[in-house]
């Protein structure tokens, strides 16, 4: 004898709805598996056969994440919720845009940075106050990848207080000859160390993601999530404020572009990438879930 | 965009085939995929991953209600009935794709008949 509710229990524990709500779900989620394989045990096909054909009740490539997640976003009110619309969204499109001044002027850097870690939080409090409402693909790739971002960023800042206190504090460029001056034993060490902690940082998406139920490709993105801001820092960030900074003319050697790509994009790539690389396969847990 | 589309053709004929057969009688979810699979001759599927969020989300509109009834064998179901609300519906997404076939009929042939 099979229990139904028991199986579909342990696939929907991931559904944020009040208690209540989320047991009639699996009540009826329940009976609609057990109708199905008893029909099937009628129709004369062994234990195993009915039970494969309840399950295909997901079919291939859905997941029961992704119907938890459905399920959710059906049963919860459309409206946003007060405290996103008069809060969070106001205070990160202030913030944002304040941002992103300050970095096209290429000014007050250190501000800049704080802005920068504001906004990120205010952005995981309206995620926290819309979590009910947050569809599979934020919470599996989105979420994962800015958590993970945003504590390489952190990182960053920490290790440039710890090692070269006065750089923090000035006026710095996204120029690759400024990237690359790593002319003290300080500089050097923060760096490496911070490129070591691109390991933590890139399973720490990935894993996150894994847990969200996203797949593989999710998996890798949130993982790589800080090394792909690098890349969109390098392609439009740096040319607009060149551009912004009047500083066009002095346009950055082949040289040094290259050598500052490899420095901050490739060599962190590859260390996200290697840290996210045990989270890439699939759980055993997950496998099961993806398997019914 | 495509993929938006298709979900979003998918979904308005989800609502009409529900509202359709609740509009005859109260029926539980195992059932309605069933009866739309059987009377469409399984050119429309339901799966439990494709109908419950559905049901869940016009039961949120108030198209429908839904009460527990156990059966004579005692295995408990969650019927659905058609409320005011979603008799009201009915008329209207009827037409909506009778022009739908209508318009495709008139531009490639697609006739719904």
């Amino acid at each position: 004898m099979r229990d139904w509710q028991q199986f579909t229990r342990e696939r929907l524990e991931t559904c944020p709805l009040p208690a209540a709500e989320r047991d009639e779900v699996i009540r009826e989620l329940a009976a609609h598996l057990e109708e199905g394989y008893a029909q099937a045990c009628l129709e004369g096909l062994s234990d195993d056969e009915a039970f494969k054909v309840a399950q295909q009740e997901i079919p291939q490539g859905e997941s029961w994440q992704v119907l938890a997640a459905d399920i959710c976003r059906a049963k919860q009110e459309n409206s946003m919720n007060i405290r996103t619309k008069t809060v969070w969204l106001p205070g990160i499109a202030i913030l944002f845009a304040a941002g992103l001044g300050l970095i096209f002027l290429d000014r007050a850097a250190y501000l800049q940075r704080f802005i920068w870690i504001a906004c990120m939080a205010m952005l995981f409090g309206a995620a926290d106050s819309e979590k009910n409402r947050l569809s599979q693909r934020t919470r599996s790739f989105w979420l994962p990848g800015f958590v993970s971002m945003t504590a390489a960023a952190i990182f960053l800042f920490a290790a440039d207080i710890a090692y070269e206190p006065f750089l923090f504090f000035r006026e710095i460029t996204l120029h690759p000859q400024d990237l690359l001056r790593m002319n003290t034993d300080s500089l050097r060490a923060s760096y490496l160390v911070w490129l070591g902690a691109q390991v933590v940082f890139g399973a720490l998406g990935a894993l996150f993601s894994r847990r969200a139920g996203g797949t593989r490709t999710s998996r890798i993105a949130a993982g790589s999530f800080p090394a792909v801001i690098i890349v969109g820092t390098y392609v439009v960030l740096m040319p607009v404020t060149s551009m912004f900074s009047g500083q066009a003319a002095t346009s950055p050697l082949p040289a040094y572009l290259t050598a500052a790509l490899l420095v901050w994009v490739a060599a962190p790539a590859v260390a996200v990438l290697l840290g996210a690389a045990p989270f890439i396969r699939e759980s055993n847990k997950s496998r099961i879930a993806e398997s019914c | 965009m495509t993929k938006r589309i298709r979900s979003k053709i998918s979904r308005g004929s989800g609502e009409i085939a529900i509202l359709s057969l609740l509009a005859e009688q109260p029926l539980y979810g195992f059932e309605i995929a069933k009866q739309i699979g059987e009377r469409t001759n399984g050119a429309l599927k339901f799966t439990l991953a494709s109908l419950y969020p559905l049901l869940y989300e016009m039961e949120k509109r108030g198209w429908v209600e839904a009460h527990w009834q156990a059966n004579a064998a005692g295995r408990d179901r969650r019927y659905y009935r058609l409320t005011p609300g979603g008799r009201k519906q009915l008329a209207p997404l009827r037409e909506e794709w009778r022009s739908f076939f209508q318009a495709l009929d008139t531009l490639a042939g697609v006739s719904h008949a």
